[in-house]
């Protein structure tokens, strides 16, 4: 278990060193930088460059890969290009926003998506089964942003039920103004988390133990919520780990489409601006959770269920 | 990863029948040839349509559906209508083109990291999970800030972000069928890789593979049309469905007819992909329940 | 459109009654139009920064957001009077302005104006030391050229001093003293913040300072009670950083924002019938918007050619197009309101004229790629374009580029895509004085913001004649002149100078400057 843990870890670290030392080779192939924005139009040649040479752009590429990595040992993300402030406290002041919306997205995803799953697996075949499989596979497929768009049209602009932008204050206006996103977010994931509880739940209820335990008489509701929901859920949490990670994607469009701060629009206006620091300190953080994230989800159910662990680690 | 815990629920055994009969037997099936006949039927009637998709009418501008534009008109008076159809053309193209290379190039990765020495697997596997935990758009937007907008750009972002599902796929059954005992006898009386390749592992991966493809179309098509929302897509005037729903956007307020336009197309295409691809599963591989 | 307003906002309230809506209850005053809102505040006006700030100081700032911000937090030398037809200047943290010589302009400063802090009150000795600090060359402001002709300043007592000039300097009250270099901060403050300082001002002087300020979020101001220059009427401002003006128009029709600037597709609409209760008004920007070609490149080379595309495109369709017609073709790059403005332009719309340039340079089937930014405003006058072109037998090919890449395509500095450059669609932004237009187009700047690679013996002379000439009337000559010449050199087309719509809720008077900028200090309610 502790060496299966310790290679993970190593991994998951490998991993994100290569992806930021991918993106500091792509950073420097790309033309333009942030200094002129940082500068406004009126800097001259000379203030550009001494400008560049104070943010180390001027170094080679493995250099400046290098020092970040040294930088990162020391817990130090770096300045925002532009503003000069530390790149976490940027980060951090647009970190809250966005976990309320995935926070938000969760839990429209979460609650009718096991609701829903349990009820497809008890009741396979039936009409129930079929039409929520079906409700499942459609809001799977449609891409978040056009249910986004839509949502916005009908019910901030033409109902007018819901404000259209921003993320809000206090805690009642915070949460009225999440609901849009949320739902737009969470849509696709309330099918996916029914797909997926659906069929291993019925996995489970397909093994002896559970059989036998029907055969002993002990109740089908007890069966399904006590026992077979228990185990069939695992699967749903590494689902669920990595869903974090796609709904960091998602979030980059409902931050655009509803007008909301957040991490997303903050990485989406850093790379729009050459903002280098900030695209690296979002994407080393954004990576770093989610092989967290994934390596947790993993972790747990490989002390729950040794069973899976075999496959993990296969 | 999705492999983690492979559930397979008892299958429902059919008999063996014509595929077609049993595909359209399934009423998702059904719908969802439908919904995709409607959108190649947008496609090849393209050239049909009652405007030129670029000609632009200013004075004709956020008109609402009428006899004359059955969609309505855009911010610079063009017809929707036929600009949908030429989109279909395009979001076609590119999600077939750019899932079949992606699917080219999983199979390529996957064989050769099945295949292939042991220190070639760990890279391959480290590279794609490096890919993998890249937030999508993240991914793609620093892709095509470095190549610029562009239909390529679209389809290398697909192929970076589809291919290493195919590939580790691949892998999987390879390695499965590496030891399997056919081929061991094959390679005993001296068959060469390509053959191996050729006669053995591909007949085995390419169905589920091709089903996954098939069910992975939607998700092209949302590459797709959000780069073209984000202004990283095709070029102007070509009329992506991603770009009008991005006009649409823009002139949200003025107009609500280029919104409609724009997504709902996006939204039958991939339902109809979704649909056939759930069917397609059911009917020819029940156990690739999960996904 | 007011009629939906109404309707939805009851429709609203009947669902809230419901009850079906519990969790959200007591939020019903929270959608409805402003005028609810401004009472309910009790005093705080809220308004769109469309983008967050970036840098205060008045020596290193950089956006438009950071100017408006500072005119709140800083007593300026002078300011611009709000509601007049043209750019009129008054002293403000100066009592006095006395000019003895084209070179010598003795200056008053009003006593008693306290900095925040242990800082003490404004002198004569700080307007030497923030004055000559943007000047010196070794500060490295890129501001500089604003006081590009200051030789010294003399202090003569503790209010009083001496501007004194090498040479005369016409800009000096028209973009130097009642914008932000002229800005006074003490020498103290600016050296205990380490010489300079971006987000997070070491003193402020003016009618607000900041109370919070969450990056990306919302920067909230409170009034200063030291301040006692003029009166304020709002007890806070609240500023919420808005990129996308379609979005504050959603704000602010929800409610969100006492004032906004709006998309300039959305004037007409505006025009025609403002949200319920809320003031529209239109002004005319400085922003100059114009379509550049790049002489170097081997495809419009010849002057035909870029004479070709001059009359391959009607200037009316693009501006029309591009903002639902809420603007007007320009002539040049000068706004109406300023010396230098230019009444007719030389080559308009001729496509015949345009096929027979191009046949006589021998020119058949011309490529050329169009580059331009994202936004819809772009996409639409580009589309024009192409279409326009297309019609005279150029092919065009649109490039879309995010920010980023999009500053630094002509940029030689930046690599080789300079050569590459062909068309390209620019806008410019601008202070009230006509210098601050042509500057970018001289031989100095080719390779930097001259992307046009224009260069012009006559137009460099002009260029810097100009500044130094007093009488206004001979300016206005040579500023006329200078765009002669630019256009005369095929090199760019004309478009226009933006126009400014801004929505200000029921209950508040807005205060603004001719070209649409909102003085927001000077905003009232009532």
């Amino acid at each position: 278990m502790l060496s299966y843990i310790a290679r993970r870890v190593t991994l998951a670290i490998i991993v994100i060193l290569t992806v930021i030392a991918a993106m500091f080779v792509m950073m420097h192939a790309v033309p333009g930088d942030a200094v002129r924005t940082a500068l406004g139009p009126r800097a001259s040649e000379a203030m550009v460059e001494a400008y560049r040479a104070r943010l180390g752009l001027d170094q080679p590429v493995w250099v400046q890969i290098l020092r970040y990595f040294g930088a990162i040992l020391r817990g130090d993300l770096g300045q925002d290009a532009i503003s000069g402030t530390p790149v976490l406290q940027v980060i951090l002041s647009q970190l809250p926003d966005t976990l309320y919306l995935i926070a938000g997205a969760m839990l429209v995803a979460v609650i009718p998506g096991i609701h829903l799953g349990v009820v497809s697996a008890t009741h396979r075949g039936s009409l129930f089964d079929r039409v929520t499989s079906v409700l499942s596979v459609s809001v799977m497929a449609v891409p978040s942003f056009v249910i986004a768009i839509y949502l916005l049209l009908i019910f901030s602009i033409r109902l007018g039920w819901f404000p259209a932008i921003g993320s809000g204050d206090g805690l009642a206006d915070k949460l009225h103004r999440l609901v849009l996103p949320s739902i737009a977010l969470g849509l696709a994931w309330i099918g996916y988390l029914a797909r997926i509880l659906r069929a291993s739940m019925l996995e489970v209820m397909a093994e002896n133990h559970v059989r036998t335990a029907r055969a002993f008489g002990i109740s089908q509701r007890r069966i399904m919520y006590d026992y077979v929901l228990r185990i069939a859920i695992l699967p749903t949490i590494t689902v669920l780990g990595m869903g974090i990670g796609q709904m960091i994607s998602g979030a980059v469009f409902a931050e655009i489409v509803f007008g909301r701060p957040g991490v997303g629009k903050l990485v989406y206006d850093a790379i729009a601006n050459r903002n280098y620091p900030i695209v690296t300190g979002t994407v080393l953080l954004t990576t770093g959770f989610f092989v967290l994230v994934s390596l947790l989800a993993d972790l747990l159910i490989a002390f729950l269920d040794p069973r899976v662990r075999n496959v993990i680690s296969r | 990863m999705s492999s983690a815990a492979e559930p397979s629920p008892p299958s429902r055994r059919r008999r063996p029948q014509g595929a077609l009969s049993r595909l359209v037997s399934d009423p998702l099936g059904l719908a969802g040839l439908a919904l995709i006949v409607l959108t190649v039927g947008a496609a090849l009637l393209a050239d049909f349509a009652p405007f030129e998709p670029s000609k632009l009418s200013p004075a004709n501008r956020f008109m609402a559906p009428s006899g004359l534009h059955w969609l309505g008109t855009d911010n610079l008076g063009r017809d929707l209508f036929s600009r949908v159809l030429h989109g279909a053309r395009i979001a076609l193209a590119i999600s077939i083109g750019a899932t079949a290379l992606s699917l080219a190039v999983g199979l390529v990765l996957g064989i050769v990291a099945g295949f292939g020495p042991r220190w070639l697997d760990s890279l391959l596997l480290l590279v794609m999970d490096a890919m993998n935990s890249i937030p999508t758009v993240m991914l793609a937007l620093l892709l095509i800030t470095y190549t610029g907008p562009s239909l390529w750009a679209v389809v290398l972002v697909v192929v970076l972000v589809n291919g290493p599902g195919y590939a580790r796929i691949a892998r999987t059954h390879v390695l499965a069928l590496r030891s399997a005992e056919f081929i061991e006898a094959e390679r005993a009386l001296g068959a060469r890789f390509p053959r191996i390749v050729f006669f053995h592992i591909l007949p085995n991966i390419l169905g589920p593979l091709l089903i996954l493809a098939a069910m992975d179309i939607p998700i092209v098509v949302g590459i797709e049309a959000g780069l073209s929302f984000l202004g990283m897509g095709v070029r102007p005037p070509t009329p992506s469905w991603g770009t009008i729903l991005f006009d649409g956007f823009s002139y949200i307020r003025d107009s609500v007819w280029m919104v409609v336009a724009g997504g709902l197309p996006i939204v039958v295409t991939a339902l109809g992909f979704t649909f056939l691809g759930e069917a397609l599963r059911d009917t020819f591989d029940p156990k690739l329940a999960k996904r | 459109m007011t009629k939906t307003a109404t309707m939805s906002s009851f429709t609203r309230r009947g669902l809230l009654g419901a009850g079906l809506a519990a969790g959200a209850a007591g939020l019903a005053l929270r959608g409805l139009p402003a005028l609810a809102e401004v009472s309910a505040e009790g005093g705080t006006l809220r308004a769109r920064l469309y983008a967050d700030i970036s840098n205060l100081d008045p020596a290193y700032w950089t956006s438009a957001s950071d100017a408006l911000v500072m005119e709140t937090l800083y007593a300026y030398a002078m300011e611009f009077e709000a509601g007049t037809g043209a750019f009129d200047v008054r002293p403000l943290a100066l009592k006095s302005v006395t000019v003895r010589d084209d070179t010598h302009i003795d200056f008053e400063l009003n006593a008693g104006i306290l900095y925040s802090g242990d800082y003490g009150e404004m002198t004569a000795e700080d307007a030497k030391f923030s004055w000559e600090r943007i000047a010196d060359p070794a500060n490295d402001s890129p501001y500089a050229a604003d006081w590009a002709q200051l030789d010294h300043v003399e202090v003569t007592g503790t209010h009083t001093g001496t501007i004194v000039l090498k040479k005369p300097f016409a800009p000096l009250f028209t973009s130097t003293l009642p914008a932000t270099s002229g800005i006074i901060l003490p020498r103290a403050a600016i050296e205990a913040a380490g010489g300079r300082f971006t987000t997070s001002p070491p003193v402020t002087s003016g009618p607000y300072r900041i109370r919070d300020w969450q990056p990306r979020t919302r920067l909230v101001l409170e009034r200063n009670p030291d301040f006692k220059l003029f009166e304020v009427d709002f007890e806070t401002i609240e500023l919420l950083p808005i990129e996308d003006p379609k979005t504050a128009e959603l704000g602010f029709e929800a409610g969100d924002l006492d004032h906004a600037q709006t998309s300039i597709s959305s004037i007409p609409r505006y025009a025609a019938s403002a949200p319920r209760g809320a003031t529209f008004e239109e002004f005319t920007a400085l922003n100059y918007y114009w379509m550049g070609m790049n002489e170097a490149n081997e495809a419009l080379a010849d002057q035909r050619v870029r004479r070709a595309i001059q009359h391959g495109i009607s200037r009316e369709a693009v501006v029309e197009a591009a903002y639902l017609g809420a603007a007007q073709p320009a002539a040049g790059i000068i706004a109406p309101g300023l010396i230098g403005n230019r009444a007719e332009n030389t080559y308009n719309y001729d496509p015949d004229a345009a096929r027979a340039l191009l046949a006589e340079a021998g020119v058949a089937d011309l490529q050329v790629s169009l580059a331009i930014q994202q936004t819809a405003e772009d996409l639409a006058a580009a589309q024009i374009i192409q279409a326009m072109l297309a019609d005279i037998g150029v092919t065009v090919r649109i490039d879309q580029h995010e920010s980023g890449s999009f500053w630094s395509l002509g940029v030689e500095a930046d690599g080789d895509s300079w050569k590459d450059l062909q068309l390209f669609l620019f806008s410019f932004a601008m202070q009230p004085d006509p210098s601050w237009a042509t500057m970018w187009f001289t031989g100095d700047q080719v390779g930097v913001w001259n992307w046009q690679r224009f260069s012009n013996a006559e137009f460099d002379q002009l260029n810097a004649d100009a500044v130094v000439e007093m009488d206004p009337e001979k300016r206005h000559a040579m500023y006329v002149r200078m765009q002669e010449l630019l256009e005369e050199s095929g090199d760019v087309v004309y478009l226009t100078y933006e126009p400014v719509g801004t929505l200000t809720g029921a209950g508040i008077a807005s205060a603004m400057r001719p070209d649409g900028w909102p003085i927001l200090a000077r905003f009232k309610r009532g």
